[in-house]
């Protein structure tokens, strides 16, 4: 057991004398911090638009301005709600005219005004003319939301980034770990332990033990910044972020072992990183993802984060992510071990 | 004598091609054993075997009256590896190097000044052995193999590329160790430190030893001990060897003497190298 500290220690010693390690885990984590609380905190939820009623302005002001979600600036003319539209003051603009005395409602929309924007600002024109024509539909309407309801309290996107904060932060442990098993080959240093009275098995413990100790001790370092860490969130976060950890302790054990130089590290360990962190894009982009993106171990990992950290869900909700990510954690640790085994003797 | 080293038709074999060939020696307690060879001869590749990093595919290995296959930890605890490589963790000092393999041995109380100055390096705690000198890390890996008072020493091409003065400083902890009751196993193709620092030496070539002895029954059974006259002939240095074992030399020198003028003469003795190339046909330094 003392000699597997000795490692340990020794490891910690090595991995932040390597000065270019050390700043790119650190400044990683401090920069991540500093980003996260420069992004807004909060989602703007409310839809500005400007009205413009050649007439009848009357029968519909009060309604519009007790819409949720809707923030009416009214217009003289429709020159001044153009102008309004094109001096992005608000996203749409509805323009209610009877030329000939016929209605006629125009949605402007300037050419930054995202898709979304446009078709909100579409049902809202039919809704008001549907409204003035004194029809309104005779449909009964009610909303159900499946899962958490967010309205009013949406995921800003540097809540859903932190998540992919935390995972670069493991995934640059890949190249710590790595750097150091893969040292420890190429300069021999691990045939000079190994002529000691420590064992094979002694010297990849102390290397798990390593590697499990930075990774979570930086991943909490990180959640803490990041504010993920909350009375319901702490012991779903810990326990995911052990198994990450031993994932990224496998996934290193390998890059390590194949790696024959720091060229050949990075390439390996660029490889690695795309896999292991393409699950996190799914949160900035959902939806975009493809079927094989579930099968990379650390979707087991990212989804549950997310969703207890940014969903409130509890442990008991990922139970079978928990079960897929143990298993994936072994047969990668033992594929790892048996690489470096193979490589060490 | 008491065996402290016995290798039994020891073989390891890389892509199915033999690099050490059933060889058998032993060395006894306190003895140097030189172990020589060209490059790719097999020497690393025994001495891999010896320590540990490699399993013998065939034969036997004992150490301090133990076999190597069933109690190698115990082996280890025992002995001290000067490798070739300068394996040493360069980031960290040669202080910090030597307590973190004292702590691998569980040697509590390091006395690392009485250490460093014992192979003649100067004492710094601060200074990272990337900045070192190749006779400093040479004389670091000299004191790293000794950090547990090693009953057993390794010591792997130790002066290979050193600097006279490093390499004098490296043979005299070599020569104490001996004094103090170790017992070494010493590869090099330098066999001029094997001839200095070797009770006996080794012949290796293609894996396979060819003749162990002492240097000096080498040189005497198999070497040519001659004597060489030089004198003014006409005006010009002529020179001549004349065999130390022939009967006639003295009448021969008698002859030259008599008829022209001897500038010099001296006695010279076949080197190992000689010998080497004699056994194997091959060069020590290829």
């Amino acid at each position: 057991m003392n000699r597997v500290l000795s490692i340990v220690k020794k490891d910690v010693t090595q991995i932040f004398r390597n000065r270019f390690m050390a700043v790119i885990t650190f400044l990683a984590i401090f920069i991540y911090a500093i980003v996260f609380h420069v992004m807004p905190s909060k989602v703007e939820e409310t839809y500005s638009m400007g009205f413009y009623f050649e007439k009848g302005r009357e029968a519909v002001e009060e309604q519009i301005s007790e819409e949720e979600g809707v923030e009416a600036v009214w217009a003289d003319n429709e020159k001044e709600l153009k102008k309004l539209v094109e001096d992005e003051d608000v996203q749409a603009g509805l323009s209610f005219t009877l030329p000939e005395g016929k209605p006629k409602i125009v949605l402007y929309t300037s050419s930054q005004t995202p898709e979304e924007i446009r078709e909100a600002g579409d049902v809202i024109a039919r809704e008001a003319a549907y409204n003035l024509s004194g029809y309104p539909l005779n449909v009964a309407f009610d909303e159900v939301v499946i899962g958490p309801d967010l309205l009013g309290k949406q995921i800003p996107a540097r809540n859903k980034m932190r998540i992919l904060f935390v995972v670069v932060l493991l995934a640059v442990e890949f190249y710590a770990l790595g750097n150091l098993i893969s040292e420890e080959i190429r300069k021999k240093t691990a045939d000079a332990i190994l002529v000691t009275p420590v064992s094979i098995s002694e010297f990849m413990t102390a290397k798990v033990a390593t590697g499990i100790f930075l990774t979570f001790f930086e991943g909490l370092l990180a959640a803490f910044l990041l504010n993920i860490i909350s009375i319901n969130t702490v012991v779903p976060f810990i326990v995911f972020l052990l198994l990450g950890a031993l994932l990224v302790v496998a996934f290193s054990f390998v890059l390590g072992t194949i790696s024959r130089s720091f060229l050949g590290l990075t390439a390996y360990g660029t490889l690695f990183m795309v896999v292991f962190m393409g699950p996190a894009f799914t949160l900035i982009f959902p939806g975009g993802y493809s079927f094989w993106i579930k099968a990379v171990p650390s979707y087991y990992l990212i989804i549950p984060l997310d969703g207890i950290v940014n969903y409130g869900y509890a442990l008991s909700d990922y139970l079978s992510e928990i079960a897929y990510l143990a298993s994936f954690d072994l047969v990668m640790l033992l594929l790892g071990l048996y690489v470096l085994r193979r490589r060490l003797t | 004598m008491e065996k402290v080293i016995s290798a039994e038709k020891i073989a390891y074999s890389y892509n199915k091609k033999l690099a050490v060939d059933h060889i058998s020696f032993h060395i006894d307690k306190c003895e140097i054993l030189g172990f020589l060879g060209p490059n790719g001869a097999g020497k690393t590749t025994t001495l891999k075997m010896l320590i540990g990093l490699l399993i013998p595919q065939d034969g036997k290995i004992s150490i301090l009256g133990m076999d190597t296959a069933k109690e190698l930890n115990k082996i280890q605890a025992q002995i001290g590896v000067c490798f070739e490589e300068k394996n040493l963790y360069e980031e960290m000092s040669a202080v910090e190097n030597l307590k973190f393999f004292a702590s691998l041995f569980g040697v509590k109380k390091l006395d690392v000044v009485a250490l460093l100055e014992k192979v003649n390096l100067p004492v710094d705690k601060r200074q990272k052995v990337a900045s070192f000198s190749k006779g400093m890390k040479q004389r670091l890996m000299m004191a790293r193999s000794l950090v547990n008072q090693p009953k057993v020493l390794f010591l792997d091409e130790p002066t290979d590329g050193l600097d006279p003065v490093s390499a004098r400083a490296v043979r005299d902890v070599i020569l104490k160790e001996k004094e103090k009751g170790a017992t070494i196993f010493l590869t090099t193709h330098d066999m001029l430190e094997a001839d200095k620092l070797s009770d006996r030496v080794a012949f290796i070539n293609e894996g396979k030893i060819s003749v162990i002895d002492t240097p000096e029954n080498l040189k005497h059974e198999h070497g040519k001990r001659i004597l060489k006259v030089r004198y003014r002939l006409d005006g010009e240095v002529k020179e001549e060897e004349l065999s130390l074992e022939d009967k006639d030399m003295s009448k021969r020198i008698d002859e030259i003497n008599s008829k022209h003028s001897i500038l010099d003469m001296h006695t010279e003795e076949a080197t190992l190298e000689d010998i080497f190339i004699k056994f194997t046909g091959r060069k020590l330094e290829g």
